[in-house]
């Protein structure tokens, strides 16, 4: 049997959908650090964001989707009827919609990424049995959830820590930061252009083998270097960042790091988008691919279509209602400085595009956290409240379980109509 | 809204707040001077007003004390050891409390020092203003240390300042031995309780100054504990 076309229609739907909820919600997170450390303002935060998430989303996004399709429930156990694994997959967007519309109106700290994963997981295991989901998978996407906010928060401990050591503590922190700021613009630039180059989207010509993709990497990274150099040794900052209580020195030194840390924002939305999307448009992919071939298919890269549609949805959530929340979060975050915004966020970038290119789904909201704790480790931060993290294991240790109880409920629902 | 893990993360700075307490604190100790002035000059009334304006700072410090530990549940994690902030702030209050006591005694009896001793006491009131001006400069230090967390120039800094108000504490009582002796030959020819009244007022001068020593000594502590 075919797909009906109602059933593709609301397919989208859904999945816009989804992307929107990404696109209002998560983005701010990823954005938040940035505007609260007034590093940028709340505006130029949007236009970035929507830029980077989009790029993200349609460059590096195809490998985490290709997970949520194909990689934690075995599609060839539907090979069968085809038709179960799209209502499966329909199943499980729309009840990680509901469910994340839900904990969101009970205030509960719940991840885009787990509310879907948990979906595709439940419905497999209920419909296909215990045999058709990838085990080992599944359980390293688990462990990545407790892994990439700790390594997260280690990298930004020991990044922060390289800042404070060799800038902040010094006699003239000024000089320090204009003599180290190239070397870390080196170390971004370089990790963002290798997610980008390394393994990259076939039919953009960005497939390259790892020894091609470190060369172009560096040689970007040592541009950029260049340039960051080039720049300060034309100009001195004389004008710091507006905060009463620094010293004139210190002003300065942050507003060097302001600088540093818009290119990291952009890192983190880029790197959001590129693992977030997934989220939205995995399910979508899965059932596009049925629909086309009638069969499930395995071997078929990821439309770019698909991933442009991901991009769209993102931005447009961001446009119509993310915008609001990320001023609104900007001004609640302002116990942070420019150089503990771009340590945080250094990390987090790093720590999401490397679990991306591995294909693992991952919450950047979580690792986001982790990564403030690590820099709060480093005496870098006044208070932390880690109160936010229990309820986060709690919202984690729910979420598996309700939404994939929500999914086979949906499923049942969706074989009922059609 | 789904906002709430990132913004929930980031509590209420204590330092902020602790600086303002500072800072009023430091209008109190302000007062010393013109109430001493007053007191030798015998002004009772303008005694009467500024004790007034003492106390009403010292009120307002309460009140920033009491919200800054409302943002310091146990729960919180801080960048220096929790008790340190909780022993800078009593310190910073005792100072306040006791440059009251200070005033309110001087309204309680209309008793001034012998005017052979008047220059001896003028100099051990500025000597413990000094002192206690240099230990509230430290706290007001914490935001450039927290920006250089807590380490390099800006830590060596305030352990300078630290060592400064330990001098000057020590000078204060080596002034305010000085001047009990003095006091205490003159025990035949003014009346007794003048003299318990002199030396209470004494007395609470030095406690005064060694509340400002002991915020010093917490604020070292508190930078240097976890390293």
């Amino acid at each position: 049997m075919t797909l009906p076309l109602s059933f593709l229609i609301i397919t989208l739907v859904f999945g816009l959908y989804s992307a929107w909820n990404i696109g209002a919600n998560d983005v701010a997170n990823a954005m938040g650090t940035s505007v609260g450390s007034r590093a940028l303002t709340f505006k130029k935060a949007v236009i970035l964001a929507g830029i980077c998430e989009f790029l993200g989303a349609v460059l590096v996004g195809s490998h985490v989707t290709d997970t949520i399709r194909k990689g934690i429930v075995d599609p060839l156990m539907f090979s069968g009827n085809p038709e179960h694994l799209a209502y499966g997959m329909l199943a499980a967007l729309i009840s990680s919609a509901i469910f994340l519309n839900l904990s969101t109106l009970i205030g509960m700290p719940v991840s885009t990424t787990h509310s879907i994963v948990g979906a595709v997981a439940g419905f497999g295991l209920i419909k296909a049995g215990v045999h058709a989901v990838y085990w080992s998978k599944l359980l390293s996407i688990a462990l990545s959830w407790m892994v990439a906010p700790l390594i997260g928060a280690i990298a930004a401990f020991f990044v922060f820590k390289f800042i404070s050591r060799k800038i902040l503590s010094k006699p003239k922190p000024y000089e320090k930061a204009v003599f180290y700021s190239p070397y870390l613009v080196f170390a971004v630039i370089f990790v963002l252009t290798l997610s980008i180059i390394y393994k990259g989207p076939r039919h953009l010509f960005l497939d390259m083998s790892l020894g091609d993709a470190l060369l172009v990497s560096s040689l970007l990274g040592m541009l950029a270097l260049l340039a960051v150099k080039h720049f300060f040794q034309t100009r001195t900052i004389i004008e710091g960042i507006a905060d009463e209580y620094l010293s004139d020195e210190y002003r300065r030194v942050e507003k060097i790091f302001a600088f540093l840390q818009i290119i990291t924002a952009c890192c983190v939305a880029f790197a959001h988008g590129a693992n977030d999307v997934a989220n939205a448009i995995g399910p979508v992919a899965a059932i596009v691919s049925i629909a086309k071939t009638n069969a499930v298919a395995m071997q078929v890269e990821v439309p770019i279509g698909i991933l442009l549609l991901g991009g769209v949805g993102i931005v447009f959530g961001l446009a119509t209602f993310g915008y609001r929340v990320i001023e609104t979060i900007g001004k609640k975050i302002t116990e942070i400085t420019p150089s503990r915004g771009f340590s945080a966020e250094f990390a987090t970038a790093t720590t999401v595009l490397f679990c991306s290119k591995m294909g693992l789904p991952i919450s950047t909201t979580h690792t986001l956290v982790g990564a403030v704790i690590g820099v709060g480790f480093a005496r870098g931060i006044a208070v932390l409240d880690f109160g936010i993290v229990k309820k986060i294991l709690w919202a984690w240790l729910i979420t598996i379980p309700l939404s994939a109880l929500m999914t086979i409920i949906i499923f049942k629902l969706l074989t009922f109509i059609y | 809204m789904q906002i709430s893990i990132l913004e929930k993360l980031f509590a209420k700075s204590p330092f902020g707040p602790l600086i303002e307490h500072a800072n009023k604190v430091n209008e109190c100790i302000d007062l010393i001077t013109p109430l001493t002035e007053a007191w030798f000059r015998e002004e009772w009334e303008n005694v009467e007003k500024l004790q007034k304006i003492i106390s009403e700072a010292e009120h307002q410090a309460d009140i920033i004390k009491l919200n800054i530990r409302r943002i310091l549940p146990k729960g919180h994690f801080y960048p220096v050891p929790r008790g340190d902030l909780f022993r800078v702030l009593k310190n910073q209050d005792n100072m306040a409390d006791f440059t009251e006591d200070f005033a309110i005694l001087l309204t309680l009896r209309k008793t001034t020092f012998p005017d052979t001793l008047k220059t001896d006491v003028k100099g051990f009131v500025q000597k413990v203003i000094k002192t206690c001006h240099r230990s509230l400069l430290a706290t007001k230090e914490l935001d450039a240390l927290l920006e250089a967390s807590f380490a390099g120039p800006e830590a060596q800094k305030l352990q300078t300042t630290v060592e400064e108000v330990g001098r000057l504490e020590y000078e204060v009582d080596i002034s305010a031995h000085s001047l009990v002796k003095k006091l205490l030959l003159l025990e035949n020819k003014i009346p007794t309780l003048n003299i318990i009244f002199c030396m209470n007022i004494i007395q609470t001068l030095s406690q005064l100054c060694n509340h400002a020593e002991n915020l010093g000594d917490n604020l070292y502590h508190m930078i240097i504990s976890r390293k």
